[in-house]
């Protein structure tokens, strides 16, 4: 796959790192997430969604091999995120139920982002509100980071109070996350990104700065990142490097 | 941008669970978990004190004390469960288990101890009424549900194992109707509890009794007692009795004598006339007592005794519900003379003279106990640091002497406990000296039947053994011989047709092959029992409790 920040498995990672957790148990995990996310990039991307030509800096899948392949790619990331959840939570020494559980809440969270993808096609050139932006994200993104997150603490063998903990971080980073998006298609550059700017704009997609304007949804962002900090203040000194990655993710620009 | 738009976001995101560091503002598990044990430990005791309550018709009051009472024991039953539970899980769980069905299993197991706890006074009442079977099978259902579904979620929560979302609210829901469908079956139930029935007005004209009877009940003597008397000239009167007509006493657990002979002296079972323990405890002070099963109230006593807070104390026979056959005698205008049988405490008004098992067995002389005129009586035969027995057969020989010796007594009812005493109090301790103590028991029952012979009564002899042996009747008019078996219940109307009295509408027929009296059968009504003459003090209740543990009616 093309370089990218590669969030979302990171933060499986940080995760099971920050609840003593060995790191290379969640690798799989972590593979997983991104398999999923790429998979979502690729449908994302094809004309009939949003027609997107460059991706990471390099054309997409369907502008190089044909929209058919993409949709099968799509589909074979999606088929070999599933086994690979499988085979790592089994080689990991999860107990079955535990698995099948965490194997549904993937498929929920695919699903969801289908769903979110949905939603956002049905607001293409409307003027939406902070309800529906916050029910389209919610699913297309926030969906993907709880599970990676949750897959981390699973794999620590985090306790049920901490995995609120840990939810409720990814969740408030999530979002925070597609703010930051938001905000980065209106004040990024193309070179860094990877992708055209401005594309929302031209495209008339409400977003976050659409909506807020671009000071309250850095506002927003920023109160989203201290909440997710906030979340870890429970694990102390081991929620260091989680709250490092929350700094990250707000200040990124790329 | 406006700072009301931001604060709007901010609200919506917080809404929707975001810029929040924990979702919701959920308590932390444990004290979830806390939590639930105490919400089902309140509805489980207040479900148990409904039904108890309800079963012994006592006021909703006394059913909140008891609730409160009983909650210690819920909750430390509850507590200790949930700990086992919660052990029990994660063991099954290293096993192998799967978490669905380890905590399928433990919530069954849940609901059916809470079952069974709320079930268990409910058992004994259920077969006497469908109305109580039915809220039995609904309170128990309602309980074991709720408890279910907490305990399910409970062990999950333990195992760390998390379901979908969407299934929170179902359980919430199911557990909120299982609750709410019990509690809201106590609050009808004690709301519509009724006073004590009454009985159906006296009817308004009673014929004048006809000649004279006297019941003699015996604790501890068997049919076959009395075929080893024969050549003793003290006996002679007992002895006397194997010629007379009998038929065995049976179906009625003899175990309680208070319930038996009130079964004896009312004439109907007991879940009617509602004497069914000699025992209550009294909550936090307050005045008015309860009657629990066994267990309950061992629970109730060892959790609040220490702190004082509850007190076992002897029941009079105030929830008596229908009058006994000496009431009924004296409302149709026959004088009576009652000595010590059990449910004459309190003392009735009545037409003549009463002394109840307070005064017989403890030597009670108050306005409670006894009729002003045998108070003295009493005092006499307690005279000289006597026991028990001794005390109720001087008092037995006195009630039959000032009743032969008068002309106005119709009836006479006397309960002579003594060879059961000596058995239940162990005072003699080889079979030997059984044998030899017993003897001047019996004499004492010969005295009485000789004495209320010579006074031209026609006498009926009801007596159960200690454990083994024939209980039975004999009656000195019957023909000679053994008759059909007979019950408890027939004896009330047996001696009011025997005096040419109605018998009660709820009443059997009499037994005339036992009475020897012929013409038509009279039906009528008389009414609830009489008003006490006192009510008993606390402090009385408290010595006839000492009295019967010490006689070893309570253990």
């Amino acid at each position: 796959m093309s370089p990218g920040k590669r969030v979302r498995p990171v933060l499986a990672l940080l995760v099971t790192e920050a609840f003593g957790g060995d790191a290379i148990r969640a690798a799989d995990a972590a593979c997983v997430v991104e398999l999923v996310h790429a998979a979502s990039l690729v449908l994302d991307d094809l004309p009939c969604m949003d027609d997107a030509d460059v991706r990471r800096g390099e054309p997409t899948l369907h502008r190089r091999f044909g929209e058919a392949v993409a949709v099968l790619a799509a589909f074979a990331l999606l088929a070999r995120a599933q086994v690979r959840l499988a085979t790592g939570l089994a080689a990991a020494g999860v107990a079955p139920a535990y698995r099948a559980s965490l194997e549904q809440r993937l498929a929920a969270a695919v699903g969801a982002m289908c769903c979110g993808q949905a939603l956002d096609l049905t607001l293409d050139g409307r003027v939406a509100d902070l309800t529906a932006l916050e029910s389209v994200h919610a699913r297309k993104t926030g969906a993907l980071f709880e599970v990676a997150a949750e897959l981390g603490a699973v794999l620590a063998g985090a306790r049920g109070s901490e995995m609120e903990s840990v939810l409720a971080y990814a969740r408030n980073l999530g979002l925070a996350f597609q703010v930051g998006d938001d905000l980065l298609d209106v004040e990024g550059r193309t070179e860094s990104l990877g992708k055209p700017t401005g594309q929302d704009l031209v495209h008339g997609r409400a977003t976050f700065v659409s909506v807020l304007g671009a000071e309250g949804a850095r506002a927003i962002r920023d109160e989203l990142i201290a909440t997710a900090n906030a979340a870890m203040t429970p694990l102390g000194a081991r929620g260091r490097l989680l709250r490092e990655f929350a700094e990250y993710v707000r200040l990124r620009r790329a | 941008m406006p700072e009301t738009e931001l604060e709007r976001a901010r609200r919506h995101l917080a809404g929707r669970g975001y810029l929040k560091a924990a979702p919701g503002k959920r308590p932390h598990a444990p004290l979830r978990a806390v939590a639930a044990v105490v919400v089902l430990a309140c509805a489980a005791a207040a479900v148990t004190a409904g039904v108890l309550a309800r079963l012994d018709r006592a006021p909703a009051g006394i059913a909140l004390l008891l609730a409160v009472a009983l909650l210690p024991a819920w909750l430390a039953g509850l507590g200790v469960g949930a700990w086992l539970g919660r052990v029990a899980a994660r063991t099954l769980l290293r096993l192998g288990g799967s978490p669905e069905a380890i905590a399928a299993a433990l919530a069954v197991l849940a609901a059916l101890a809470v079952a069974a706890g709320v079930s268990a006074p409910l058992r004994a009442a259920a077969g006497n009424d469908w109305t109580v079977l039915l809220r039995a099978v609904v309170l128990t259902t309602a309980l074991a549900v709720a408890t279910a579904c907490v305990a399910r979620k409970a062990v999950m929560q333990a195992l760390e194992y998390r379901e979908s979302r969407s299934s929170g609210h179902a359980w919430a829901l199911a557990i909120a109707v299982a609750l709410g469908t019990a509690g809201g079956l106590v609050v009808a139930d004690l709301a519509t509890v009724r006073a004590r029935p009454v009985g159906a007005d006296p009817v308004e004209a009673f014929p004048p009794p006809v000649g004279k009877v006297a019941v003699i009940a015996v604790d501890g003597l068997a049919r076959e007692d009395l075929e080893s008397l024969e050549g003793r000239d003290t006996l002679a009167g007992l002895s006397a009795v194997r010629s007379w007509g009998w038929a065995p006493l049976k179906g009625h657990d003899t175990r309680l004598p208070a319930v038996l002979w009130t079964t004896v002296a009312c004439g109907v079972e007991p879940a009617v006339h509602g004497v069914e323990e000699i025992e209550e405890v009294r909550l936090f002070g307050v005045s008015g007592g309860l009657a629990l099963p066994a267990g309950f109230r061992r629970i109730v006593h060892a959790t609040w005794s220490p702190l004082g807070l509850a007190e076992l104390v002897a029941r009079p026979a105030l929830q008596r519900n229908v009058p006994t056959f000496w009431e009924m005698a004296s409302r149709a205008g026959c004088p009576v003379s009652v000595g010590g049988w059990w449910s004459s405490w309190p003392v009735r008004r009545v037409l003549g003279e009463v002394v109840s098992e307070r005064a017989w067995l403890g030597g009670g002389s108050d306005a409670d106990a006894v009729t002003p005129g045998m108070a003295e009586a009493v005092r006499d035969a307690w005279r000289g640091g006597v026991g028990a027995v001794e005390a109720s057969e001087r008092l037995a020989v006195a009630v039959a002497e000032r009743a032969s010796r008068s002309p106005s007594p119709h009836l006479v009812a006397v309960w002579m406990p003594g060879p059961d005493l000596l058995q239940r109090t162990g005072a003699a301790s080889t079979p030997l000296a059984l044998a030899r103590a017993t003897i001047p028991r019996l004499e004492s029952v010969s005295s009485v039947l000789d004495t209320l012979r010579r006074g031209e009564y026609r006498v009926l002899l009801v007596a159960v053994p200690w454990h083994g042996g024939t209980a039975f009747v004999s009656a000195s008019w019957a023909t000679a011989g053994d008759h059909a078996e007979l019950s408890a219940v027939d004896l009330a109307p047996t001696v009011l047709d025997m005096l040419g009295l109605p018998v009660p509408e709820e009443a059997p027929p009499p037994r005339r092959d036992l009475s020897s009296v012929s013409g038509r059968l009279t039906r009528g009504a008389y009414g609830p029992p009489p008003q006490p003459l006192a009510a008993p003090p606390a402090s009385s209740r408290a010595v006839q409790r000492d009295v019967l543990r010490s006689l070893g009616y309570l253990r």
